[in-house]
């Protein structure tokens, strides 16, 4: 199981939206994931169960990740190509056996 | 919910005149205000929190979602979409902003459920582009209501 944490400023909008269209990703994908979503603040606390955190330039250089997460940073987020692009390079990079 | 939420109220503006990103953001609040959505100081509340925070809602090249925490005037849960005549700037990378769907949200998990079908359908291959050339709010209606 992959856990995906989608971050933003309130936990509300933006991260709601990565939330759900990465389920979808991930669904097509056939990955089998968790997707939280929550706000910069209550970021630290997702970490321990967390291995990718995707999020926008805002809020990606206000994180602290710990060197065993990966780091995603989108820009356009209902572009699910590009989202998708830049979760299954991190997958592949970080976590190839979740890739079947 | 979306569906029925923008079958029901008046809710989309088209051709909409700002003149700067607070002034789009007023207009959309007060699309909502008009519909009991929201009291009108809510625009207070996301100018502030844009002006603490950037403007972090604009998720896509051209389009804005703006929204703040709860408590600041948000009756009930809903969202207004309003095109520009003129573009604005919100100072950030996917400048310039033509299409604002403002959000009042009660809490994360109650707006979960119109948040999936809103993004669901703005993935769409080329449907920002097609929302771009409606000239009536009755065209966008339909885009969003058809499936």
């Amino acid at each position: 199981m992959l856990k995906i944490l989608c971050v933003c400023g309130n936990g509300m909008g933006t991260s709601t939206i990565l939330k759900v269209s990465i389920k979808s990703i991930m669904n097509k994908l056939g990955v089998k994931a968790e997707v939280e979503s929550c706000s910069a603040g209550e970021a630290m606390s997702f970490m321990p169960q967390t291995d990718i955190v995707i999020t926008t330039p805002e809020w990606s250089k206000m994180i602290n990740v710990p060197s065993n997460v990966a780091l995603v940073t989108a820009t356009n987020l209902i572009d699910a190509k590009n989202v998708e692009t830049l979760l299954v390079d991190t997958i592949k990079e970080k976590f190839p056996e979740k890739l079947k | 919910m979306l569906k029925e939420l923008l079958r029901d109220h008046e809710l989309i503006e088209v051709g909409v005149e700002a003149k700067d990103w607070k002034d789009a953001v007023k207009h959309g609040v007060e699309v909502l205000a008009n519909e009991d959505f929201v009291e009108i100081k809510y625009a207070d509340s996301i100018i502030e929190s844009t002006l603490t925070n950037g403007p972090y809602y604009v998720i896509a090249p051209g389009l804005a979602l703006p929204h703040s925490s709860a408590e600041d005037g948000v009756k009930k849960i809903g969202l207004s979409i309003i095109t520009l005549k003129e573009p604005v700037e919100f100072n950030h990378e996917n400048d310039p902003v033509d299409i604002l769907i403002t959000l009042s949200a009660k809490d994360r998990n109650t707006h979960l459920e119109m948040m999936t079908e809103l993004v669901n359908i703005l993935i769409q291959e080329d449907f920002m582009d097609n929302m771009r050339k409606c000239k009536s709010k009755e065209e966008i209606r339909e885009m969003f209501l058809k499936d």
